[in-house]
């Protein structure tokens, strides 16, 4: 009797999850249809968003995300996977406990205090490291992708050292007694066998670091229209998708159904990239060490 | 000159421990340990639980060392005459040479052949061919060849217990080591798979020292050349007593063997 009632709670829990998502994304998909109407493909592909001349391209906000997420994950992932390695195979119970919980605190602090921290420190910092290519101001896209990266460092760092711890010491004791060293003990056991957590720990951190506003807000400089999507841009003002939905704009939009289409299309955009993101992970995880022990 | 006294026409041991104490930061785990362990043949080592026969074990290839928390070592311990612990020994390349096998079989999540070959590949640099014939060499050695020859890249998992238990034999004979501790190795196997592991043993002895911890008294009967006795005197383990073994089950000389030997007897 028991058990029925929590398999039928369990089924009713799972239905509701899915008809709100399903009624969110219906809901997004019926408000973004004005917009879709109005520019068609070009919405995603457009790089000017003025929305006085009822111009709404989103490719500059698609582009300023996908940089800031990457910079921040090309400069999170070696640090953040360095101390968790540190952390889970060198330091014993006290050490290792003065090592994370530090890091671990760090993962609470509100990410307007981060974004304080980026404009106070962090755009100078930007700015007089590369004045000789002439930036504007240190708001920038790397500025962004540099404080994203500070962000989810604890993330990533904490997820990975849980990862690696959860490779059983029978396996490390094993290799040590083969003639390994402890650093290739790492190398050839502890790594590949805990790499599924570890590729799950960066997605977390780019998932974190793609729905960030705040802080992004504060120091990305909020330039809507894009001209050149070289690398020079990243020393430029941009936008994310999160920083436009952020900001005021999204308030005036309101009265307005095709600009509030517009903006809700963003939100489509962002939550696309993310189930995209999720589903390439989906697809690749198993291909990562487990699966690939399975098959071997 | 008590080494003279002690076997006036044996051949250097091949392990030998002199004077060898263990601690941790609680207690003392082995105290004042002389062993000399004789080259090829099976020596084993019994007594009771928690007398300090794995400590003892992992003394030998420094896995001591490895311990969380670390264990505190005095005294000399010699591989071929050579300091274990003395400066500038590569602990590593000794642990390739005195190989170990665990109480439970530890497979790496790999094919059968990336777990025998894993070592190897590590410690030298074989060609293909070399490798190949590495790996059918060590699983022979381990009589595994037969059961495994056409499934060589499935994953070891598949494997019963017990034959991983001589995977994990093949992998450490793959290194080609002149010593292999084995720490209980049959103690999670049924009968069938320990029959097995005891006629590879007693075939590998002839070619590489075996040392044994063992539980199982008739296992250390049936295949023990000599055996030494670990149990707890002073509320701290020592080497009790050794000998050939037929002398040592059937005429113990001190107590504390008698009442192990005893207390296993009706255990048994």
């Amino acid at each position: 009797m028991r058990s029925s009632l929590a398999r039928w709670a369990s089924y009713g829990a799972t239905g509701l999850t899915l008809v709100f998502g399903t009624a969110l994304l219906v809901s997004f998909v019926a408000q973004s249809l004005p917009v879709w109407r109005h520019e068609g493909l070009a919405y995603v592909t457009g790089s000017v968003w003025h929305f006085r001349s009822e111009q709404f391209g989103v490719l500059p906000m698609i582009y300023g995300s996908v940089v800031v997420s990457i910079v921040a994950l090309a400069l999170a992932a070696p640090l953040a996977v360095g101390a968790a390695i540190w952390s889970a195979e060198y330091l014993n119970g006290r050490n290792r406990w003065w090592f994370k919980v530090p890091i671990e605190l760090l993962a609470g602090i509100p990410s307007v205090v981060y974004g304080l921290l980026g404009v106070l420190l962090l755009r100078n910092w930007i700015y007089e490291l590369f004045e000789r290519f002439e930036p504007l101001s240190g708001d920038t896209l790397l500025t962004a992708g540099v404080l994203l990266a500070v962000m989810i460092l604890p993330t990533v760092m904490t997820l990975a050292d849980d990862a690696l711890r959860g490779v059983a010491s029978s396996q490390r004791r094993a290799a040590r007694a083969l003639g390994f060293t402890q650093a290739e003990g790492v190398l050839r056991v502890s790594l590949p066998q805990a790499a599924p957590g570890l590729v799950a720990a960066l997605l977390l951190g780019l998932g974190r670091a793609m729905g960030e506003t705040i802080a992004v807000f504060l120091v990305v400089g909020r330039q809507d229209s894009q001209a050149d999507y070289g690398l020079r841009s990243w020393l430029e003002a941009g936008q994310t998708l999160t920083s436009k939905l952020g900001s005021s704009e999204t308030f005036l939009a309101y009265g307005d159904p095709l600009h509030w289409s517009a903006i809700v299309g963003l939100g489509l955009v962002l939550l696309a990239l993310v189930l995209s993101l999720t589903l390439a992970a989906g697809r690749w995880l198993p291909e990562t060490g487990l699966a690939r022990n399975r098959r071997a | 000159m008590a080494d003279i006294l002690r076997m006036p026409s044996a051949p250097r041991p091949i392990l030998s421990a002199r004077a060898v104490s263990v601690a941790s930061a609680e207690r003392a785990l082995l105290h004042d340990v002389d062993l000399d362990i004789p080259e090829a043949g099976v020596f084993g080592i019994i007594g009771p639980s928690g007398a300090g026969k794995s400590t003892l074990l992992k003394v030998f290839n420094r896995l001591l060392e490895l311990e969380t928390p670390p264990l505190e070592l005095a005294g000399d311990v010699r591989f071929r005459g050579r300091p274990v612990y003395g400066a500038g020994v590569d602990a590593d390349a000794l642990r390739s040479r005195v190989g170990m096998l665990f109480q439970q079989p530890v497979v790496f999540p790999a094919s059968i052949r990336r777990n025998v070959l894993f070592g190897v590949r590590h410690v030298e640099r074989l060609s293909r061919a070399g490798l190949e014939e590495r790996l059918v060499e060590a699983l022979e050695g381990a009589a595994l060849w037969d059961e495994v020859a056409d499934r060589l890249d499935r994953p070891a998992v598949e494997l019963s217990v017990g034959q991983q238990q001589r995977l994990c034999l093949a992998r450490t004979l793959a290194l080609r080591p002149e010593v292999v501790l084995m720490d209980e190795p049959t103690s999670a196997l049924d009968p069938r798979a320990t029959a097995a592991i005891e006629t590879l043993i007693r075939r590998l002895a002839d070619v590489h020292t075996i040392v044994l911890v063992t539980h199982d008294l008739d296992q250390a009967r049936r295949l023990a050349d000599q055996v030494a006795c670990v149990c707890r005197r002073d509320n701290v383990g020592q080497v009790i007593e050794t000998g050939c073994c037929t002398e040592l089950f059937d005429n113990p000389r001190c107590p504390e063997t008698m009442d192990y030997l005893d207390s296993r007897g009706t255990d048994q």
